[in-house]
């Protein structure tokens, strides 16, 4: 093998830079040559519209969906991760009909799921919401890619983010299904256990639990409620807010006799504000399903419950079992529950020789 | 002779970039506007509000000189009922319808 020459890697990286298809960062420049290296890992026709953002009338093909992980810095074997993260995605509502574009500048949450955790190496232990792991982190930026250059959203242009939120375009997680007391994500989607699968929704921010401080899963699950409802997150009357356990708190809740729908029917009927509280805020009074300052005041102490069911409160675990911190991951739309399976090298191979 | 560097858009640029002469880039691509009402004299006008900090305030003022100055007959006020729903999804038909 010949010595790589920097210099013209740096010509192309800065190429990339001048045609404006960067989010920031160094691009991985993408050639035909790798390109074929990724569209050999999946039977699906290059050509094949895998998204479509009807406000824009663009596309994305399987081909620029490609392109776009080979520039984000993804192994071709990372492909059919890719595939499957856009589609769970592209479930999401929110993400269909302007979320991309919206002043929130939410972040894609992105969840993995059974053996290709381990095939590809994918975080779901310490330190699970990055950095410091490939899969993670560029199959997180290929979608903040493709919504960029294929999508044609750029910031301070039709993306009109306020603030945006650290970690947009990499938040990838594996689930830490060995350490995890309840079934994975992808099970409770209705996938068959050690199936290969991606699920994933736009986040408005992530928010840290630390609570090392008790043995009482009340007690703890009083300390989530306290995070996921504080008044500024609230703007309609309803929202929806998960959770990603660390395993320490898993399990804790777990040996208590929690299982995952207890932990979410717990959190239904717990999280909430009082109409003091809301007042205090100017957020206690309702036009519809939006928040508003109320005219008259109500009775000081109603509690108004802001999770409407389970399916507004997804539960996931990952994280290392060295600390009770847990994250509170608030959604931006509303978890679909959907877990796309990932494509298996085999089924690549069959779609190639029929092909 | 190297490799050429593949296009991650398709060649397409971004959506909304200006371009001389007022037009914006990619907007148009793929997808038809609607047809628009020569003018607004005896139209019913449906505004939608998103619920940003005095949006209900803005439009409602934008309604009154719709009706006041440019001959529209009634406006329609509708709010989005969620994030990122570019019509409030069961809205759309209930705006149409009315």
């Amino acid at each position: 093998m010949t010595e790589p020459d920097p210099d013209a890697a740096q010509q192309a990286i800065e190429y990339c830079y001048a045609q404006g298809w960067s989010d920031g960062l160094p691009l991985v420049p993408a050639s035909r040559p790798l390109l074929d290296q990724f569209l050999a890992q999946t039977s699906r026709d290059p050509q094949e519209i895998i998204g479509t953002l009807e406000q824009t009338g663009r596309h994305c093909t399987v081909e620029l969906a490609a392109i776009n992980a080979a520039m984000a810095g993804c192994r071709p074997e990372y492909f059919p991760v890719v595939l499957a993260a856009f589609e769970a995605l592209m479930t999401d509502r929110a993400a269909r009909g302007g979320g991309f574009q919206s002043t929130s500048g939410p972040a894609p949450l992105i969840v993995i799921n059974g053996p290709v955790r381990g095939e590809l190496g994918f975080n779901g232990a310490g330190g699970a919401f990055g950095p410091g792991f490939r899969p993670n982190a560029t199959v997180a930026r290929t979608l903040g890619l493709i919504v960029r250059n294929v999508f044609g959203i750029r910031p301070q242009v039709l993306e009109q983010a306020t603030q945006g939120i650290p970690g947009r375009w990499s938040i990838c997680i594996a689930e830490n299904e060995e350490e995890s007391p309840w079934e994975p994500a992808s099970v409770e989607a209705g996938l068959p256990e050690g199936t290969s699968a991606v699920s994933a929704t736009l986040l408005r921010t992530c928010e840290f639990v630390d609570n090392r401080h008790t043995q009482d899963p009340e007690q703890v699950l009083w300390d989530f409620a306290d995070t996921i409802s504080r008044t500024g997150s609230l703007i309609f009357k309803e929202t929806s807010c998960g959770v990603v356990f660390c395993p320490e708190h898993a399990q804790m809740l777990a040996a208590a006799g929690f299982s995952k729908n207890d932990v979410k029917d717990w959190l239904v009927g717990h999280c909430g504000r009082t109409a003091n509280d809301l007042r205090r805020a100017g957020k206690d009074g309702l036009n519809g399903p939006v928040r508003l300052p109320a005219g008259q005041p109500g009775a000081p102490d109603e509690f108004s419950r802001i999770l409407p069911s389970r399916q507004h409160v997804p539960v996931l675990v990952a994280g290392a079992r060295n600390a009770a911190i847990s994250m509170v991951v608030r959604v931006f739309g509303f978890w679909t529950g959907t877990a796309v399976a990932v494509e298996t090298p085999a089924g690549a191979l069959a779609g190639q020789a029929s092909s | 002779m190297p490799n050429a560097i593949l296009d991650p858009a398709g060649g397409a640029g971004a959506v909304g970039a200006a371009l001389p002469g007022g037009a914006a880039a990619g907007l148009a691509s793929g997808a038809a506007l609607a047809p628009r009402p020569r003018d607004l004299r005896g139209a019913r006008v449906g505004l939608l509000m998103n619920t940003k900090q005095n949006a209900g305030i803005f439009l409602d003022e934008v309604g009154r000189l719709l009706v006041d100055s440019h001959g529209a007959a009634s406006v329609l006020a509708r709010t989005k009922l969620a994030f990122a729903r570019a019509g409030a999804g069961e809205g759309d038909g209930e705006g149409a319808a009315e």
